[in-house]
Parts: C-alpha cells; structure tokens; sequence
C-alpha cells in the first residue's frame, strides 16, 4: 500500500521549512506579480494556501520561458566559441501541484522531450526533469471549468507524483501521505516526523479513498468524450464547419497555449550582434500568426479559427498518435482565462456528437 | 537516506551546431547560391555522414537558423552543399557571406531515398524554382552508378529562364546519352533566344514525359517520380503524373513546412499529427493524400 501516514492540515505547509533546510529548492503557489503562481518560496509563510490552480504551471521549471542553448562569439580567425553555460539543476521538490499539471508535465511534456519515441532527447528538460520530486496535493474543490475526469484523469490521480497527499472529509480531516517512487521515498526522510504514522494505514486509505470519491462528485464539466478521437482520425472531418464556428473569434493572444501543462511549443531565437550574443530557446505559440510563416510568404493557417484547429487537434488527436501521451489533463486553464472564450471543451463535445451521429447513421 | 543522485547530462545538447566553413559559393541565379561547406574540426567531418534526402539546420550566429536540403550527393567526399533563395530574414543574411565565412551546422535530420528501391526503375524528376536542390541531390547520388537505374528524365522550371537554377548541370546532362533533360520557363519568362520550353511544370511534363519513356520503349508502370517546388506547383505535378497512369504509390515529394528544431520538439512543422521534421520531409503522394489540408 502507497500510503505512509499524515499530515495535520495546520502543519502541512511546514513541509517548505523541512525541505528548504535541507538545501532543496522549494516550488509552491505563492504571490508573483500580485497573482497566485508556482514559484521558488524557503518558507511556510511565502505559500498561497487557499488555491485550486495557480495562474501559470510549473512546467517553466522545466522548460524555462527562456534559456540560453549557447553563447557565440566570433574568434580572430572567423570561428566561433560556442559555449553552453554551467548549468546547474538544483534538487527541486513541487509542492502542491495539482494531478492535472503533473501528469500533463511529467508525462506529457516528458513524452515530447524524452527520447523514447524518436530517440532525440532534449537533456534541458530530461535532466531537469531527474532532479525534480512531484508532490500533488489531491483536489476537493474543482471548479466549474476543471474537466481532468473527463479526460480520464481525477482529482486524486497519482499518475506522475512522487508524493500525494489528499485531505480527508469530516470533523477533524488529515493529509494522507502516500509515496510513489523511489524519489518520494527519499523525501519522506526529510519530511522525518511531520508525517505521522500512528494510524492505521487502512483506515487512512479508506478515508483518502472516500475523499477522492467526494470530490469527484463535485464536477460538473463531465461529457463524453469517447468520440472524439475517432471523429478526428478521419481527415474530411478536417474540413468541418464547426472549426471556423467556434474558432473565428480568438483573438490569437497565445494565452491557452502558455498557460497549459502540455502545451511544449518554442522558438529560438539570437540575442547580440553579429560577433558575440547568445542563442536563446524561447516560449512560443501555435496560436501567434507568424508561427508557421514561410519565409516566401507561404502561410498554411491564415485564420486564428485555422490555428485554434491545430490546437485543438494538438490536444485530443496529435498528441496521442505522434507521442502517445495525453494532450488534454483537463486543468480547465485554457477555457478559464480566454479572453474571448474560446471553450476546448465545447469542441470536443461537439466533435462527439458529431460523431455519435454518424454512428446512428443520423 | 539523501535523495537519488542526478545523472550527468546523458545526452549532448540537442541545439547546439557544429561550425561548417564556407569553402566555395556558386552564384546559381540573382537570387540563388550553393555554399559548399566543410567543417572546421576534422573530427566532425570524420563523424558526419548523410543520406540522400536529408537536410540541415544553417545557422548564422546573431540572425538565427534556416532549414535547408542537403543538396550534395553522399557520393561526394570532403564537402556537402546546400542551396537557398535570398528571401527571409536568415536568407538575406547569409546571402551577404563570402568564401571562408563560418556557419553553424545541425543535422543531418528526416527521412531519405532508399536507392535499393529505385535501383531498375525508370526515374522522372520533376522540379520548379528552388525545389529543385531536393531532387537534385538524388540525381547526382543516381548518376554516380548510372547502369544501375532505368531511363532519367529531368523536368526543371522557373518563372523565368534566369531562375532556373543549375544552369551548368542542366547543360552537362543535356550531352548526356543517358538521359534526358527538359527545361522550361512560364509563359512570358523566355527570352529571345529562348532554347527550351515554355510552359508550366506539370503542363510540360505532362506534353514530354510520356513521349519520352515511349521513345525508350517504356511505360509508366516501371517508374517513380519525385518532385519538389511550390506548393501549387506539387499539387499539379501530382495531377499531371496520375493523368500519366502514376500511382499516387509512385510519386515522392519533398515537404518544406517551416521548422525550427528539426527534432519534434518545436510544434512548427506539423500537418496533422504528421511531423514532418521527424517522418518526412520525403512523402509519397499516397502519404500527402492522407493528410489534411493544414500545409
Ligand atoms: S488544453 Fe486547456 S484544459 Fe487542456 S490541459 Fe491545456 S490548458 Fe488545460
Ligand atoms: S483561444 Fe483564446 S486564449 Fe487562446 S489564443 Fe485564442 S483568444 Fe487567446
Ligand atoms: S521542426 Fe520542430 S517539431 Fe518539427
């Protein structure tokens, strides 16, 4: 069994304390320019503790909004020395991710960056990624915009934590602690005698497991989606009317593409004069106009209703076939904080009935 | 109990080129050269090795990286080539470069010609404007064992008669017995002493191929075709060949979606769920059917 003990709720942020002396890097929600984020914090009292989902992901301390790949600088000769910074990946613990952000990030993004698939490893990511522990923090509030059950995923889904811990219902609730990996053994040890074990380990599961299935309960964005795939698996469905329906009033901000755990899309792009500079890799999105220009003028997807199709394709078809991971964990961010509200999940539904549809032969 | 120790970086840094010097330029049209390049450390040149097909990440330090073909054939030793149109905001850059300049380098990426495949058949290359590099590198790889291969017809296009590029080669085949060249430009390109044809790639092919393998005696069934150039361009060619009898099966092309990273990382060069980079950029028309009309 997975589970290792408790937490008391009062104690549970305490964890940031234990870590940061121990010399780990801390990630928690915490106030970044006056929004709930994921950023480095060394104390308890840095932490947002009153979140569903902080405004970013934390998949930037993986894949960085930037870095530098190399620097450049033109020798006498005309060579250059290209040299890649020291970089040092410290020992990086999240606390208080979501399942959602987690599996889309070490599993999805992971997916695109590893080597499994295509045998190109970016090691920026994979090795950052080595040095990274996961704890999730179950939900028991979703939102009427989260849809991670939906996707197949839940609001206490282990799938990709090291660590997770779940806050029990009732009078007198607990964090249940439960271990994965061998990382979140490791950080058990540091975590020494915040987590108590001096309840049966049953009963604690039973009540983690009841948590779960209350929260569950409390979703609302739930719809079919088991359609989706294979309406899109055929391509005169490419050409269907609900694309430009739906799609025609983005605005083509990027927001749902920076805000999304999966989301893994990026530029590089050179900083300096022509002797001396750096090549950076840089954030970038599918949704931005100039993203599949061609330098002869040729652009394949003139329309923002174009680029959202490719979007939503991205989540619920291409991710799949071309990684084999899942595109959508259903954090709810992209359909949140749309400006113009533009909804990934009324696509998907209607991508769904479409197809049900065709199965009656309607 | 600490917690597990990180590994040492396992894998190189993807994105990091190797430095290729600029040994020779061939001003191939007013707006078109061949660089041809070498590596400044003998050691990456011992390690490089290419196929037929493949391309590369160009970089100029300080303006950034294009795509191109590698447009040499693996037979040549000691150098490879690319080709580009001055056109972007890399291409302008690099256009400006003289002999001895330095690049970076990424590659070799993507899929090739399997000459197994090819060996016995009759081969019809059919390129407009700067498609040709792509195709261009396969005939060359062809012609090293001529006797291996069936009849060669080559079809190159441009607007007007000085953007046809290879102009040299086109002449060198042209004496050739063993193969047949025909050039054209677009209605209105050719010049006065114009003495090739004057029409539209896949017009052109469509009036001279069939002729030509009926002349040697040959049909269509034993043949392959590839092609490269704009995309309306393809979309024809592809039109004209099946008209011809080609099977879609029988029909290669080069795909040139913009890229960035070249190893399925980016997001940039997809069609579909089908990224380029990583199974293309070389599709057969039956492969191109398939996909969506997101290029
Ligand atoms: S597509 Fe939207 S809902 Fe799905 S994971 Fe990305 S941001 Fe979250
Ligand atoms: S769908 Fe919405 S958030 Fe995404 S680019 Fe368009 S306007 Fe911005
Ligand atoms: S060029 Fe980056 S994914 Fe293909």
């Amino acid at each position: 069994m997975s589970v290792r003990g408790y937490i008391r709720p009062e104690r549970l942020w305490q964890m940031v304390d234990r870590l940061s002396t121990a010399g780990l890097r801390v990630v928690a929600p915490t106030t970044v320019d006056g929004l709930c984020q994921f950023g480095v914090v060394t104390a308890a009292n840095q932490v947002v503790t009153d979140y569903l989902l902080p405004q970013n992901t934390f998949k930037e301390f993986l894949f960085p909004k930037q870095e530098q790949v190399f620097t450049y600088l033109r020798n006498g000769d005309g060579s250059y020395l290209l040299t890649e910074p020291r970089r040092a990946f410290p020992e990086t613990v999240v606390l208080g991710a979501r399942p959602c952000d987690t599996v889309g990030i070490m599993g999805s993004l992971a997916a695109v960056f590893g080597g499994d698939k295509w045998g190109y490893e970016d090691p920026l990511f994979t090795e950052r990624r080595r040095v990274t522990t996961v704890v999730s923090f179950s939900c028991d509030r979703p939102d009427i915009s989260c849809f991670c059950t939906t996707q197949g995923l839940g609001p206490d889904d282990p799938k990709g934590s090291d660590v997770l811990i779940t806050r029990t219902e009732g009078d007198a609730p607990v964090c249940v602690v439960e271990v994965f990996s061998a990382r979140g053994e490791a950080l058990l040890d540091h975590l020494g005698d915040l987590v108590a074990a001096d309840r049966d380990a049953s009963g604690l599961a039973l009540a983690r497991k009841q948590a779960g299935a209350l929260a569950r309960e409390r979703f609302v964005r739930v719809f079919d989606i088991s359609q989706v795939k294979t309406f899109l698996d055929n391509p005169g469905n490419f050409d269907d009317e609900m694309f430009e329906r739906l799609g025609t009033k983005c605005v083509s901000c990027g927001v749902c593409t920076f805000e999304c755990p999966t989301c893994h899309c990026f530029d590089f792009q050179d900083v300096g004069a022509p002797g001396s500079g750096e090549r950076i890799k840089i954030w970038d999105s599918c949704q931005l106009p100039d993203f599949t220009l061609h330098a002869s003028g040729h652009q394949p997807r003139k329309t923002s209703w174009e680029r959202y199709r490719n979007r939503f394709l991205c989540k619920f078809k291409i991710y799949e076939d071309a990684f084999e991971a899942l595109g959508c964990t259903g954090c709810g961010r992209c359909v949140r904080d749309c400006p113009v509200h533009v909804d990934i999940t009324s696509y998907a539904m209607q991508a769904n009935k479409k197809q049900q549809l065709v199965q009656i032969g309607a | 109990m600490t917690l597990p120790q990180p590994q040492r970086m396992s894998a190189a840094n993807l994105y990091l080129p190797k430095q290729v010097r600029i040994r020779r330029i061939i001003r191939e049209t007013h707006d078109v050269r061949t660089f041809q390049l070498e590596f400044v450390n003998p050691a990456d040149g011992a390690a490089f090795s290419y196929n037929v097909g493949q391309f590369g990440e160009f970089s100029l330090f300080g303006v950034g990286e294009s795509t191109f073909n590698i447009s040499s054939s693996p037979t040549w030793k000691g150098y490879f080539e690319c080709c580009f149109r001055d056109v972007g905001l890399v291409t302008s850059q690099l256009a400006k470069l003289k002999e001895g300049d330095i690049l970076g380098f990424r590659g070799p990426y993507g899929n090739w010609y399997d000459l197994d495949k090819l060996k016995g058949k009759d081969l019809v290359f059919a390129a407009g404007g700067i498609g040709f590099p792509p195709v261009r590198c396969l005939i060359w790889n062809v012609l090293h064992e001529r006797e291996k291969y069936g009849s060669i017809v080559v079809v190159h296009g441009a607007r007007t008669s000085g953007d046809l590029v290879y102009q040299r080669e086109l002449a060198e085949w042209s004496k050739r017995p063993d193969m047949h060249v025909v050039k054209t430009v677009d209605p209105g390109g050719e010049p006065e002493d114009w003495d090739g044809e004057t029409g539209f790639v896949p017009t052109v092919l469509e009036e001279r191929v069939p002729w030509i393998l009926e002349r040697e005696g040959k049909g269509v069934e034993n043949a392959l075709a590839f092609t490269c150039g704009p995309p309306v361009m393809i979309n024809f060619v592809i039109k004209s060949l099946t008209r011809m009898g080609f099977g879609l099966e029988q029909i290669h092309l080069t795909l040139e979606n913009k890229m960035k990273c070249a190893v399925g990382k980016c997001g940039r060069c997809n069609i579909g769920n089908t990224y380029v980079c990583l199974e293309g950029p070389i599709f057969t028309a039956a492969q191109v059917a398939e996909m969506p009309k997101d290029a």
